[in-house]
């Protein structure tokens, strides 16, 4: 028998028009909404789409049907509005500048182990920013998410199989868009 | 990392070392502001507003409609008679 969802009884009251029981929700998944969000579509948006992600998920709770955890439903909802964001709008990388700073050719790199921590972590974010968005997502639920291989398929209504592959692809794109930085990422070849 | 861990594929040394990165990354999250779940749950009220309006203004329409197309069939019952 299957665990029931923790998350099951909220949704019930909530699709009866139990406000406070939505709010609950809200705030017990608005963390990983806001950061797959955040990762997905840059930090200016996330607070846009995650609202967005939100209210669709309150008119459509009763297409909820709790086959599966209401949070994958959930992440669904926000990869699908993630997704729309990008397409719809458009938006820049996190910062062009760093976004698309290439290593001059044959000239010596700075190691990025001696930036500051957080300027290390905004390079990689912009990096990040470059992947196609449907690799974007699957890197950002994998490798920062840690999600499972079948939950990231049922989030983003992905087969299995492309799901791995756009992973591996996400990695490939990754490692070779930190080879091209002004900064050396001491990357084994 | 949850669940699938041996099914995975073994990861090149630059892959590994990108992983490292990535879980630098995941230590420091983006975080909401304090005003997401206020928004979120002020607009699901409007939202929920609106719905009960449409809907009760939807029932009224419909027995109106009920209505009319009562008085309508009993007056043409009524002009049908000698």
């Amino acid at each position: 028998m299957l665990p029931l969802d923790p998350d099951q009884e909220l949704v019930v009251r909530a699709r009866a028009g139990d406000l406070p029981a939505f709010e609950e929700l809200v705030e017990r998944h608005r963390d990983v909404v806001f950061r797959v969000a955040a990762r997905v579509v840059g930090r200016e948006e996330a607070h846009d789409v995650s609202q967005d992600a939100f209210l669709r998920a309150f008119t459509r709770l009763d297409r909820f049907r709790g086959e599966g955890a209401f949070r994958s439903w959930l992440l669904q909802i926000t990869h699908n509005a993630a997704l729309r964001a990008i397409t719809t709008r458009r938006p820049e990388p996190v910062d062009p500048e760093i976004a698309y700073e290439e290593a001059a050719p044959g000239g010596d790199r700075a190691p990025a182990a001696a930036l500051e921590s957080s300027e290390r972590l905004t390079r990689l974010e912009g990096k990040i920013a470059l992947l196609k968005p449907n690799h974007r997502v699957v890197l950002v639920l994998r490798d920062i998410e840690g999600l499972s291989y079948d939950e990231i398929a049922s989030i983003t209504e992905t087969p299995l199989g492309s799901v791995k592959g756009r992973l591996h692809r996400a990695r490939d794109e990754l490692v070779a868009l930190l080879r091209a930085n002004t900064y050396d990422w001491e990357l084994p070849q | 990392m949850s669940g699938d861990g041996p099914s995975e594929e073994p990861l090149s040394p630059a892959q590994q070392r990108v992983q490292g990165y990535l879980d630098l990354l995941r230590e420091e999250p983006p975080r909401p502001g304090r005003e997401l779940v206020p928004a979120i749950v002020r607009s699901a009220r409007w939202q929920g507003t609106l719905g009960t309006s449409l809907r009760a203004l939807g029932h009224l329409l419909s027995a109106m409609a009920g209505g009319v197309a009562l008085i309508a069939g009993s007056r043409r019952r009524g002009e049908g008679r000698p």
